[in-house]
């Protein structure tokens, strides 16, 4: 029996350039990942401001950890949406211009049809929420680095961390 | 053997499909027949499943599911073939997912009808797209070959041509369901008659019984379909009375 290779010409609807969704899947992806890198700036500039003052004997603090990056992972979110959008898209593409859908549902391969319409969306997605869970740690490692580096000598340090994450309350603003 | 049990397909208050019994043998070249709207295309993607219904369908007593789904083709005025691809790209895809697609067929359809092989679908004319769409149906490999309104919008001469072919490439197991509205071209073509109207069979004759009884096609469509002939003269009466009427108050 021979084996049946998918080759990527496969992961998408058929006449779609998939190499194309693949290459600007790669560059949105890229550009949320610099995108989220605003999130890492501000954690840097806030924790150099925090050892400043700390240095000078003044009292400061620094925002709780996702303060700085609630808004860094905006690209990735709207990249997922975006991909959501593309398997919307690549489904309706089987009945533009023809009812080639018609043909889709009726192969002996029931996931032929799924798998070109969602694959480019899902790994997408997929690789969107990883990359965004991996700047996520990586820069709560940060944090928390530049923070102890910060605070050092300073006695219960975590009082230094505004609790404004907390609902309802506001805390001490720099 | 296809055999349709108590098929009944509702699209909201319309009954497309009304409790249709029908059953079609191999060999055999059913003429699908009814009005616009009688359900003549519900039916046939009731039999691919691409609708959902209520009763049975079943081939060689299996239901018609994705391990038999191969067994059929489709050739549809919609066209279901992708229009970006070439003839070539189609010959590949299908030869991928049906084992049984003859490509030998193919070839020589495609050499018959003339039609480009460089050239992607949606640079065809209308006719030779309708004309695609019956030779992938008929390359496919499958034992049902399902026709719905194959040849709207090509000449009489490429019809002509295509029941020409059809009767002479078709083998003695391949069975063919066409629903057209050219009653007297197939009148030669298919061996058997099905009426529908409003989603029910109000017909069904082998051509030979036809035959035997010295009817024609058409006269039985009439019959079946309880066409008034003199509906059009008592029309044009009224019509005519109608308008005298008029003229003789003024």
């Amino acid at each position: 029996m021979t084996k049946k290779w998918i080759t990527l010409e496969k992961l998408a609807p058929v006449g779609a350039d998939v190499q194309k969704q693949l290459r600007w899947t790669g560059i949105a992806l890229a550009a949320s990942a610099l995108w989220s890198l605003r999130g890492l700036l501000r954690i840097v500039r806030s924790m150099k401001i925090l050892k400043a003052y700390i240095d000078q004997g003044v009292f400061s603090s620094v925002d709780a950890y996702p303060r700085y990056v609630s808004s860094a992972f905006f690209g990735f979110a709207l990249l997922s949406l975006v991909l959501a959008g593309l398997a919307v898209w690549n489904y309706a593409s089987f009945r533009r211009g023809a009812r080639a859908d018609y043909l889709m549902r009726r192969l002996p391969d029931r996931w032929e049809y799924h798998r070109r319409c969602l694959t480019v969306p899902l790994l997408g997605i997929a690789a969107s929420v990883l990359a965004a869970l991996t700047l996520y740690v990586l820069y709560r490692a940060v944090y928390w680095r530049l923070f102890r580096e910060a605070a050092a000598g300073v006695e219960d340090p975590m009082r230094l961390i505004s609790l404004s994450v907390q609902a309802g309350q506001r805390g001490i603003w720099r | 053997m296809l055999e349709l049990k108590n098929v009944t397909k509702v699209y909201g208050w319309t009954k497309a499909l009304d409790k249709v019994d029908l059953t079609v043998g191999p060999g055999e070249i059913v003429g699908l027949f009814g009005e616009n709207g009688a359900g003549k295309t519900t039916l046939m993607k009731a039999i691919l499943n691409l609708v959902a219904y209520t009763g049975q369908i079943t081939l060689d007593g299996e239901r018609v599911s994705r391990k038999n789904i191969e067994r059929f083709s489709f050739a549809t005025c919609e066209h279901s073939f992708f229009p970006t691809l070439t003839p070539d790209g189609h010959r590949e895809f299908y030869k991928n997912h049906f084992p049984t697609w003859r490509d030998k067929r193919f070839t020589a359809l495609m050499d018959f009808f003339k039609l480009p092989k460089l050239r992607c679908l949606n640079g065809y004319s209308t006719g030779q797209q309708n004309q695609f769409e019956v030779i992938l149906a008929l390359s496919q490999g499958a034992d049902y070959i399902l026709m719905d309104e194959p040849f709207a919008g090509n000449d009489v001469f490429n019809r002509e041509d295509f029941y020409k072919v059809l009767l002479g490439i078709l083998e003695p197991g391949e069975t063919v369901i066409l629903s057209t509205h050219l009653l007297e071209e197939v009148e030669n073509f298919v061996s058997r008659a099905v009426l529908i109207k409003k989603g029910a069979i109000v017909g069904d004759e082998s051509m030979s019984d036809l035959e035997d009884r010295g009817e024609s096609l058409m006269a039985f469509v009439k019959r079946a379909y309880g066409y008034e002939p003199d509906r059009v003269s008592r029309a044009l009466d009224k019509l005519t009375g109608e308008e005298n009427g008029e003229e003789g108050t003024k």
